[in-house]
């Protein structure tokens, strides 16, 4: 077959370039250790790629929400934990009051410290995030949720919240409440949204009151049993915030290990087989070397080459 | 004796004849288009002697150009393929490398936009966080345009190569029409006697030239002049005639040019696309009214719905300070009729980032139970969400945009949900007074929230009616709920309409598909032709290859051939020479007899 001089180059030249190209390509691969740097190189697998990261980009918020309900249940938690604890102790105060021996400046002493730990609750009920945001005043939340005014006879108690919850989004499918509003905590027995707090001033108003009622013991004792429904009351807020917390951890550590799933197939459809790139480069490059051996070769022959 | 010097001479000049056609291939090795050249020869006419015929010599005859015109034809046609794919790949991988950079994607921008909205829906009162909202939809949108205006600048670049390729295929045209001209003179158009080689091989390669622009049809006069064609038969060059195609500004898109085809009586016709088939203007106009002008269109397309649900939604709500929400961005629906303007206009429109609307415009105003019985159920919230129906309007074709004053809650002036028994549960149902959709409707439990629940209007299937609320436990069988407007009062803990403003990500309101997955699937598609455009383009360069192959196989110079003939007409001219000089031998061995 007749073969042209240029045929002779231009194919030497074809094959080397084609190579090159290949080499090209195979390099940027390893530099980038991606397999597919744009969509057109895997169309399918890119596609993939972008909604596994939109999915991971998602979850990823959903944790970091998850981590600031965790945050939040606990400031509640606490704030609520402790407030039973000083009914508790305010429940041992009244209990000792009973005791027929104690007389005015006793009662007055015990009063003063009731005083003190009605202070003390209005403290914990008026709990903040740290953001200046109150904890237990449902969405008014630059709204201290208690008023306790003590020096009005007898003393009284507003709720100034409102019974709204706020939700956060821990998952595709899943809110959060991540608030209680006061006066699911701190009121409910009998249906007063102030139920703790009227349990104390009630208990304070009774200790105040000189000379002693004929019906102390009798008064006495509705006050400890409304200290008691207050105090199990907030046991039962503490164990749904509890619940909540536990359900949150669920979400948190399912979204953990969804982190690392997308992350896996990600870097499965995404990362290059560095063994196969390697070993393509080689043997590419191998095979443009003896591209060009046999270029320089076959060109160098010519029938000039033997004419004297 | 006067014979023998005349056959001589002949020879040599025959002979010499050939080293110059050998040398001028020789010359011509890396000319392109260059044909390989030989000489034609004949003996001499015969001279009857009386005995018989003595030769005379040999006479040259014709110097030939070795052509397969089929061959040339098949290399046309391969340039024409090859340059069209090579052509949509330049393109089209420009709109790939540019989509695939991930400083611009639209999805990041997108994602940090949710995620800000995200992370106020902790504290939706703080005022960084909602700083952080209106940055990222400031971000969103610098990106979107930020697209948008490269899209427009590879729209400009395509049609400034448009033109300069139309400019090039009259420049062609005229030449190969002066080629024509100059052909026809050198030879009367008579194509049996010699012809200029070199002017032949000038047109060949300017018609090649001419197919790499755009796909021609070419047809060879029986004189032997040229009449190249294009698009359904538009006459570009006839004998030493041109027409020529123009380019003039679209009236429906001034950004874009159109082809036009200069009729001999000098009127205009405008040629459409599919008529400029195959070659760079193909491939140009292909692009640029293909996969860059759905890539614009796409990208419109999520500015207007994405602007629209955005700013439907958060007018639904009340903002920071307790008013109505207004709208967050530039309202697109103007464009949906010509998306592809839209991104470029899109725009974050809220200054002030007190006026995102995360609270709800619906309160809880309290409940009643029937006498004897108690229920520590409240309402924890009540908002309003997207309608069922409101994807279907924004997804049709055309796409139509309700109005948030039409939405059931808007203007309801009040709405009571009543418990009721049903068998050992509790069921729901909800009537709305005043509004655009004032009845009865069912409720139904809301999954994603505890105590969650949704009203549903009556059609089969149910579709959400758009008011959502939540209890903060089971309610009681004959327990009422009732609901009113939000009073004009800031709210600074409510973020229930900023979780409607969030649900949108996952909703299916762009072509049927969500926000991030419609931007993928038109990068996926972008992706998908460029890896199509790769393949067709590495194939239709191998055909191009093996049809250059042929045709310089067939009449390209071989080197060696030539050498050979070199030392053919070497010898040839020496053996002539020799004649003379045995006829000079002879001529004096006679005159050395006298």
């Amino acid at each position: 077959m007749r073969i042209s001089t240029s045929t002779i180059f231009q194919n030497g030249i074809n094959n080397i370039q084609g190579l090159t190209s290949s080499l090209q390509t195979l390099n940027m691969q390893i530099d980038t250790q991606k397999r597919v740097v744009t969509p057109a190189d895997d169309p399918v697998a890119s596609a993939r790629i972008e909604s596994l990261t939109v999915s991971s980009n998602q979850n990823q918020q959903f944790l970091d929400n998850s981590k600031a309900v965790t945050t939040w249940l606990s400031l509640s938690e606490t704030a609520v934990k402790s407030a039973t604890d000083l009914m508790g102790a305010m429940k041992s105060l009244a209990i000792q009051a009973g005791n027929g021996s104690y007389d005015t400046p006793q009662l007055q002493a015990l009063q003063k410290q009731l005083g003190e730990a009605i202070t003390e609750l209005a403290g914990y009920a008026n709990a903040t995030d740290g953001n200046g945001n109150y904890l237990f005043s449902g969405n008014k939340v630059d709204t201290a949720p208690f008023t306790v005014n003590l020096s009005s006879n007898p003393p009284t108690t507003t709720y100034n919240g409102d019974t709204s919850q706020r939700s956060v989004q821990v998952s595709s499918s899943a809110n959060m409440v991540i608030s209680d509003p006061g006066s699911a905590v701190f009121g409910q027995p009998g249906g007063s949204p102030t139920a703790a707090f009227d349990a104390l001033t009630g208990l304070y108003s009774l200790l105040g009151q000189n000379p002693k009622p004929a019906n102390f013991a009798a008064q006495l004792n509705t006050s400890i049993n409304a200290i008691t429904a207050a105090s199990t009351q907030m046991s039962t807020a503490t164990a749904s915030i509890g619940s909540r917390g536990a359900a949150n951890d669920n979400m948190q550590s399912m979204a953990s290990s969804l982190k690392l799933q997308y992350s896996t197939s990600v870097s499965n459809l995404q990362d290059l087989d560095m063994a196969q790139a390697i070993s393509d480069f080689t043997l590419t490059q191998t095979s443009l070397k003896y591209s060009q051996l046999t270029y320089s070769q076959v060109t160098k022959l010519s029938l000039f080459n033997y004419l004297g | 004796m006067s014979d023998i010097f005349s056959i001589g001479l002949s020879g040599l000049n025959a002979a010499q004849n050939g080293l110059s056609v050998t040398s001028n291939n020789i010359a011509n090795v890396s000319t392109p288009g260059y044909n390989v050249q030989y000489l034609t020869q004949a003996n001499s006419r015969t001279q009857y002697v009386g005995f018989g015929f003595l030769g005379q010599g040999v006479d040259t005859t014709n110097v030939i150009r070795t052509y397969n015109q089929y061959l040339v034809a098949q290399q046309q046609h391969a340039t024409t393929n090859d340059s069209f794919f090579s052509t949509q790949l330049q393109q089209l991988s420009q709109i790939n490398n540019m989509l695939n950079d991930s400083s611009i994607s639209v999805n990041a921008s997108m994602n940090s936009f949710f995620s800000a909205l995200q992370t106020l829906s902790q504290d939706p009162g703080s005022m960084p966080s909602r700083q952080a909202v209106l940055s990222m939809g400031q971000a969103l949108a610098t990106n979107m345009t930020g697209i948008s205006s490269q899209l427009q600048q590879l729209q400009i670049g395509a049609n400034g190569q448009i033109s300069a390729s139309v400019t090039s295929i009259n420049n062609l045209a005229q030449q190969i029409a002066s080629y024509n001209g100059q052909i026809a003179a050198l030879t009367g158009g008579n194509t049996t006697i010699g012809q200029p080689n070199d002017l032949l091989d000038k047109r060949d390669q300017a018609v090649l030239q001419l197919n790499k622009l755009i796909s021609t049809s070419v047809s060879v006069a029986a004189d032997g002049s040229y009449s190249v064609s294009v698009g359904s038969g538009q006459t570009l060059v006839s004998g030493a005639q041109t027409n020529t195609l123009t380019t003039q500004q679209d009236p429906a898109n001034p950004l874009n040019v159109q082809i036009g085809f200069t009729e001999p009586n000098g009127s205009t016709t405008i040629l459409p696309n599919n008529l400029i088939s195959g070659g760079q203007l193909g491939a140009l106009l292909n692009y640029r009214d293909g996969p860059l002008l759905q890539t614009q269109q796409q990208l419109g397309t999520l500015a207007i719905n994405f602007s629209a649900a955005m700013n439907y939604q958060n007018q639904l709500g009340k903002d920071r300070n307790g008013n109505p929400g207004q709208p967050m961005f530039a309202d697109l629906s103007a464009y949906a009729a010509n998306p592809q303007y839209a991104a470029a206009n899109f725009q974050l429109l809220m200054g002030d980032p007190k006026l995102l609307a995360t609270a709800s415009n619906l309160t809880y105003t309290g409940t009643t139970l029937p006498p004897g019985t108690t229920s520590p159920t409240t309402m924890s919230g009540a908002w309003s969400s997207m309608p069922g129906t409101y994807a279907g309007q924004i997804n049709a074709s055309p796409p139509t945009f309700p109005a948030a004053t039409s939405h059931p809650a808007y203007a309801m002036t009040g709405m009571t949900i009543t418990a009721a028994a049903s068998g050992t549960s509790v069921t729901m149902t909800a009537t709305i007074t005043g509004g655009s959709a004032p009845g009865t409707y069912n409720v139904v439990p809301d999954p994603i929230n505890a105590n969650g629940y949704k009203l549903v209007d009556n059609s089969t299937p149910p579709k959400d009616l758009g008011i959502g609320f939540q209890l903060s436990g089971s309610p009681v069988a004959g327990q009422v709920f009732n609901v009113g407007q939000a009073p004009n009062t800031p709210s600074l803990g409510d973020n229930s309409n900023l979780r409607q403003i969030i649900a949108q990500r996952n909703a299916n309101l762009v072509s049927n598909q969500s926000y991030e997955t419609y931007y993928s699937s038109t990068v996926t598609s972008i992706g998908n032709q460029t890896g199509s455009a790769t393949l067709q383009s590495q194939s239709m360069k191998a055909t191009l290859q093996q049809a250059t192959t042929n045709v310089s196989n067939f009449s390209g110079v071989n080197l060696d051939q030539e050498a050979s003939n070199l030392i053919k007409y070497q010898q040839a001219y020496q053996a002539s020479g020799k004649i003379i000089q045995t006829a000079q031998t002879i001529f004096s061995t006679v005159l050395n007899m006298m």
